[in-house]
Formats: C-alpha cells, sequence, structure tokens
C-alpha cells in the first residue's frame, strides 16, 4: 500500500469528519480543570450529565426533543450559510413561526385535525420564511448587512410576541402573559407515552435529508453554492444571485419557523413571552459544528441536545452552580468554533 | 508540524476520554442502579428491601428557578429559603436554573420527583402547566409555585405560594407622595406579581395625593441592566424623584440611575442599600424562607395538608418586613414613620387593600 497516500486520506477522512467532534472532548477536559479548581469532583458532574442525557428511556426521549428544535434550524442554517448569508436571525423566525402557529392553532381551532395540525405546521414555515425574507430584500435591494438586519428583526419578533402575549392574546382568565392552550385537534401526536417524543423529531431529521439532498445533489443547491463562494463569478456565470439569497434566506427562515410551530403545536401548546431559550443562537454552533452539512446537522443537533439535559442534571444532582456549567457549555461552543477557524486555515494553505 | 501535533493531542485526549468512560461505566453501574431500586422497592420488592429505604427516608426539597440564584434578587430569595429548609430540617438540597422554555419545565420537575425528592418549589408562575401534568404520578411529592394563587383539589399536591408584594409597595408609594414630587417604576415584565406591586406603590401615593404622578415601565426581560438604568434616568430627567425597580437582575440598572442622579429610592426582595447608600430610604425585605421552611417542616412530617394556596403579606412579620436607612441623605422622618406604623397595621388587618382598583 502507497503510505503516503493512505496518511493523506485518513488525514482528508480525519479532518473532515472528526476534527469538530475532537472540539468537544477537549472543552470537557478543560472545563475537567476548571471544575477540579473550582473544588468539583470532575468524574462526578460528568458521571451526572452522562446520566442526565442517557439514564433511560425517558431522560433519552427528552435528548431528542431538546434536539429537535436545533436540529430544524441548524438544518435552515446550513442552507443560507452555505450561501454566505449570514443569519443571525434564526431566533426571530422561530418566533416568528410559533406566533403563525399559535394564531391559527386557536382561532381555527374547530377544523378537523387531518387539516389543522399540518396547517399548523405550513403556517409555522410561512411565518419563519416570510421573516427571513425581509433582510435579505433589505440587502438585495439597499445592500443592509443581513447581519445587522436579521439580528434587529429577532428583537421585532421578540417583542411583537410580548405585546400578543400580554395584549390581545392574552388567556382568557387574563392572568398570566400566555395565550390560551391551541385547539387539542392540532396537537402533533406523541410515541410511545409517556414519553413526550413527537413526530415532530422525525419530521426534523427528514428536513435535514432533503436539505442535505438539495443543496448537494440538486442544481438549485449547486447555484446557492456557487453564490456563497463568489456572488460575482455566480453573477458572471449567468446565476442569478438575488433570488438565490432570497431562497437560501426563505429556506432558513422556514425551517426555523417550522421548529416554531413544532414547538408550540408539540410541547407548550400555548405561546409565552419567552419561548425559545435561543434556539436560534445555538443554531449557528450546530450548523458551524459540521461545517454547514444538513446532514450532518442531525448529530451536532444531538449532541448540543445531549449537552443541554445533561447541564440540568449536572446542576440537579452533582451540584455543580449554574454557572459553572454555562462555563463549560460555552467552552465547548468556543472550542467547535476555534477547530472551525483552524480547519479553514489550514485548507487555505494546502489549497 | 503544528497541525501534526494539534492532531496527535487531539487523538490522545479522545482515546483517554473513551478509556476514562470506560473505566466510568464500570464503577458507575451499581451505583446508577442504587437510586432506581431504592424508587422502585415498594412496589416491586416490598418484603425485604421497602422496610430499609422506609425507615430511613431523606427529607430531599429541590428548587427550579428560572434565573442565577445569586441575583440578589427574585431567585435567590429562593434560593436561601432552600438552604434555611437544608439547616434547619437537615435537608439534602438541590437547585436547577432552567432553560426558559416550557419544554425543560417538564423534564426538570419529573428528574426531581422520580429521585425522591418530597418538597420541589417551581420559583415562578410559568411552571404551572408543567407541574400540573406532572404532579398527578408523583403523588408523595408536593410542587410548591411561587408568585402563584393555584390551588385545585383535583391535583392537591400542587399548591400555590404568593407574597403579597402590593402591601410594602403601598408603603413606598405612601413614602413616596409625603417626600418626594414624582415617582417612576420600572418593572421586568408586565406579569401580576410585577403589576400588582406597582398597583400597590400607586394605592399608596394617592392615599396621600391624588395627583401625584407615577410613571411605570416595563423592560420587557430581567437582565437588561443598561435599558433599566436608561429608563430610570429618562424618568428623572422629567421631573421624578423616587426611583423604584422590581425587574430581578436588571434592578441594578435602577439602583445604578439612583446613585447617579441622587434621587430617592426603594429596594426590593433584600438590603440594597450598599449600592445606592444615600438614595434608598426603605428596604423591603422578605424571608420567603421562613415561608417555605414552615410549609417544609410539615411536609417533612407528614402533616401537610393544604386545602388552598397560601397568601404571605405584612401580617406576616417573619416572612415580610421593612427597614428603613439612617444613612440616607434625607431619611425618612420620624413622625412619618409613625404614620407608616399605622398604616403597616390596617395592611395587616385587612383594613386597607392595597390592590384595589
Amino acid at each position: 500500500m502507497n503510505w503516503v497516500n493512505f496518511r493523506a486520506r485518513l488525514k482528508k477522512v480525519f479532518r473532515s469528519a472528526w476534527t469538530p467532534f475532537a472540539a468537544i472532548p477537549i472543552a470537557l477536559l478543560l472545563g475537567g480543570g476548571v471544575l477540579l479548581l473550582a473544588g468539583y469532583n470532575p468524574i462526578t458532574a460528568y458521571e451526572a450529565m452522562w446520566q442526565g442525557a442517557f439514564k433511560d428511556k425517558t431522560a433519552f426521549t427528552e435528548v431528542l426533543i431538546k434536539a429537535t428544535p436545533l436540529m430544524f434550524i441548524g438544518a435552515g442554517l446550513a442552507v443560507a450559510f452555505k450561501c454566505s448569508i449570514w443569519n443571525i436571525g434564526a431566533e426571530g423566525q422561530f418566533y416568528a413561526g410559533a406566533v403563525m402557529a399559535t394564531v391559527v392553532g386557536i382561532y381555527l381551532g374547530d377544523l378537523p385535525r387531518f387539516i389543522l395540525m399540518p396547517l399548523v405546521l405550513i403556517v409555522g414555515v410561512i411565518g419563519g420564511a416570510l421573516w427571513g425574507m425581509i433582510p435579505a430584500y433589505l440587502k438585495n435591494r439597499f445592500g443592509a448587512s443581513e447581519v445587522v438586519t436579521t439580528i434587529m428583526l429577532n428583537y421585532v419578533a421578540i417583542y411583537i410576541t410580548g405585546y400578543l402575549v400580554t395584549g390581545p392574546m392574552i388567556e382568557t382568565k387574563g392572568m398570566f402573559p400566555q395565550t390560551p392552550k391551541i385547539s387539542a385537534a392540532a396537537w402533533l401526536p406523541r410515541f410511545f407515552p409517556p414519553t413526550r417524543l413527537h413526530i415532530g423529531f422525525i419530521i426534523a431529521v427528514l428536513l435535514a435529508i432533503i436539505l442535505y439532498i438539495v443543496i448537494f445533489k440538486t442544481s438549485i443547491g449547486y447555484t446557492i453554492r456557487a453564490v456563497g463562494i463568489n456572488p460575482i463569478a455566480a453573477r458572471y456565470a449567468g446565476i442569478n444571485v438575488r433570488k438565490n439569497i432570497l431562497l437560501a434566506m426563505a429556506i432558513s427562515g422556514g425551517a426555523a419557523g417550522l421548529a416554531g410551530s413544532v414547538e408550540v403545536a408539540a410541547i407548550s401548546y400555548r405561546l409565552y413571552q419567552l419561548i425559545s431559550p435561543g434556539f436560534g443562537f445555538d443554531g449557528i454552533a450546530v450548523s458551524l459544528l459540521v461545517n454547514n452539512n444538513p446532514l450532518g446537522v442531525i448529530f451536532s443537533g444531538f449532541l448540543f441536545g445531549a449537552l443541554r439535559s445533561g447541564a440540568e442534571v449536572m446542576m440537579m444532582t452533582a451540584k455543580v452552580p449554574s454557572v459553572l456549567v454555562y462555563f463549560i457549555q460555552g467552552l465547548v461552543i468556543l472550542s467547535v468554533v476555534a477547530f472551525g477557524a483552524y480547519r479553514a486555515t489550514t485548507k487555505e494553505i494546502e489549497e | 508540524m503544528k497541525r501534526r501535533l494539534l492532531t496527535l493531542f487531539a487523538f490522545i485526549t479522545i482515546l483517554s476520554l473513551l478509556a476514562a468512560c470506560g473505566g466510568q461505566q464500570a464503577t458507575e453501574a451499581p451505583k446508577a442502579e442504587e437510586p432506581t431500586k431504592a424508587a422502585e422497592a415498594p412496589k416491586a420488592e416490598e418484603p425485604t428491601k421497602a422496610a430499609e429505604p422506609a425507615a430511613e427516608v431523606k427529607f430531599k426539597a429541590g428548587l427550579l428557578a428560572p434565573g442565577p440564584v445569586n441575583d440578589g434578587g427574585w431567585n435567590q430569595t429562593a434560593y436561601e429559603g432552600l438552604k434555611k429548609i437544608e439547616a434547619e430540617l437537615g435537608a439534602e438540597i438541590s437547585y436547577v436554573e432552567t432553560e426558559q422554555s416550557p419544554a425543560a419545565f417538564e423534564k426538570a420537575l419529573r428528574d426531581y420527583a422520580s429521585q425522591g425528592y418530597q418538597f420541589i418549589l417551581a420559583h415562578g408562575n410559568e411552571y404551572t402547566d408543567a407541574a400540573v401534568t406532572v404532579a398527578p404520578d408523583y403523588p408523595n411529592t408536593f410542587f410548591f409555585l411561587s408568585s402563584s394563587r393555584f390551588f385545585d383539589p383535583k391535583v392537591p399536591n400542587v399548591v400555590g405560594l404568593n407574597t403579597d408584594s402590593s402591601q410594602p409597595c403601598y408603603v413606598f408609594g405612601y413614602v413616596a407622595a409625603k417626600m418626594g414630587k414624582g415617582a417612576g417604576l420600572i418593572g421586568g415584565m408586565e406579569i401580576p406579581p410585577i403589576a400588582e406591586a406597582f398597583t400597590g406603590f400607586i394605592n399608596g401615593a394617592k392615599a396621600v395625593n391624588p395627583d401625584f404622578p407615577v410613571k411605570v415601565t416595563y423592560l420587557g426581560n430581567w437582565t437588561d441592566t443598561a435599558a433599566a438604568k436608561e429608563a430610570a434616568i429618562s424618568y428623572v430627567d422629567g421631573g421624578a424623584d423616587v426611583l423604584l425597580g422590581n425587574a430581578d437582575f436588571a434592578t441594578q440598572g435602577v439602583f445604578q440611575a439612583m446613585a447617579e442622579k441622587k434621587v430617592m429610592g426603594f429596594s426590593m426582595f433584600g438590603d440594597n442599600t450598599d449600592k445606592a447608600p444615600e438614595s434608598i430610604l426603605i428596604n423591603y425585605l422578605s424571608d420567603y424562607g421562613e415561608g417555605l421552611l414552615e410549609i417544609a417542616s410539615q411536609v417533612k412530617d407528614g402533616t401537610f395538608k393544604p386545602t388552598s394556596n397560601y397568601e404571605f403579606g405584612l401580617k406576616d412579620e417573619k416572612v415580610m418586613w421593612l427597614v428603613y436607612n439612617e444613612k440616607a441623605a434625607t431619611p425618612v422622618p420620624a413622625d412619618l414613620r409613625k404614620e407608616i406604623e399605622g398604616v403597616i397595621a390596617k395592611i395587616a388587618s385587612g383594613e386597607i387593600n392595597t390592590l384595589a382598583k
């Protein structure tokens, strides 16, 4: 066997598949050191973390539940990032989807189940897609940086939600800032109750696979990627750059909106002021972790879900203070980004 | 070369971690089984094992907090209560800062209940849905909801606990109208506990002077200290000389504004005199822990049989009281303090309804 060739190939495989995942153990190792310095036993802490995510069927399904919105958002963001559109607005698009789903779930609650359930999801997609297309339009029309406009639109969406749940859509008792429950006909079915695993998880996996195919196996995906690599060259090649930017943002916003509607229809059944704990931002790391490959998002989304789930139990049973737990989660995200940057620079050098 | 070193480093870490995991699993296994066995014991292996754990059931109290427990406000009151339960009742305590997502609430509640926690405090009304869903599966656990008036005989192990902040705030409003020209109130979110506190303030102020200007704003979150400070300063610039923040962590911004603009103010849920030593006239201190402790000791003894939700007010002197700041630039004058004593007595007796509309 040609040793040099083999080594090069091994290196290539290693770099594309394993480098991002090496970031996690390194971060956990560093985090372990910090735990030790703070006077906590890292083994006990990580053991609690592991237990929290994989102890039994319930724990495991909770990981999948936490991973579901991250998979939706991550897969959508992967498309935008492949187009070099830096959509930081998935959080707002998530809210837009959640709001749309709640509106339909409450005000059209009399519709039969087989119409209402898909409708709730579809309007979620539409809400998120439209919310995502606003910055795309602003970029195309005025050259406004989508990084800025998407972040600003996050707040707009969050405050609109706050207005709706404290004002026009507040539950009839009028006590707390939340809407009434959506019609039971809109609730997504759950697998093996009493666990809360719902059909949204399957939809998320399917969406990731579909977006992978779209991006890497179709001409639509090819043009999106071409625009991402070099918009000027793409334009010279006869590609409509603006259309592709609009499309990439619609896909990415639609996926985040779907995440929002699934969260309402499968878990919370109603809208709150703060319905997302920052899924839209976690989604960015989920996508970057696997080099913006929608298929990889299934794994990185799962990983983040497990981290989040485990972190809670780490607080509960290992009694590690929340600040330290967040510190470790932050370390993981930082090292993922650092490894991503490292990979990007080495690639450049080689090419 | 550097790259190769890094790759090697990565490999080694993965390997060592895998090795560590493998080793861990072996030692982990017996530990992991214990709690589940203990929990299932009464059902499955009654004759042998049930007797043992029943004899020395450890009293366990858990807390679900929506934010950091060292926030000097809302969450800290609950955590300190938990510490009190640990100290006085010898309970095993634990807290978790839940993600602000309804998806996370149910799991955290189940995690505690399934580990045999008898006392779980969910520190906020937002946990109601999750508690009501989970409670029937764990009849031996009591789920308490803070700032809630929930009680439903169908789920008797979910009990709302409310601290009526409108009562001390009535006193604040009373003092503000006596000593100041106008007041600015900065709230976190427009939810009943905050809105009710402000209603109390306004009622207190109107009792002195029906035309006393009181302005209210809500930040829409609990963390944005900068926004809280800006809001407070804009009120001062608009003529207010009394400030009150009720926005959990973000209240820090209101204290900064008080100190910077040298206006009067009040503090809630803790002694914050050091943050604006010349400005703060009165600290409203609450020891939610005293209330929790009383309930927890009943839960521990098995004598806790709730028939309604719990409402704490100025009548519960151990739970809620006011402390004057003597070092303020303009301390509350003695004759006014006398007057306030009368007001407090009337509130405690129910003669004054601080929540009147």
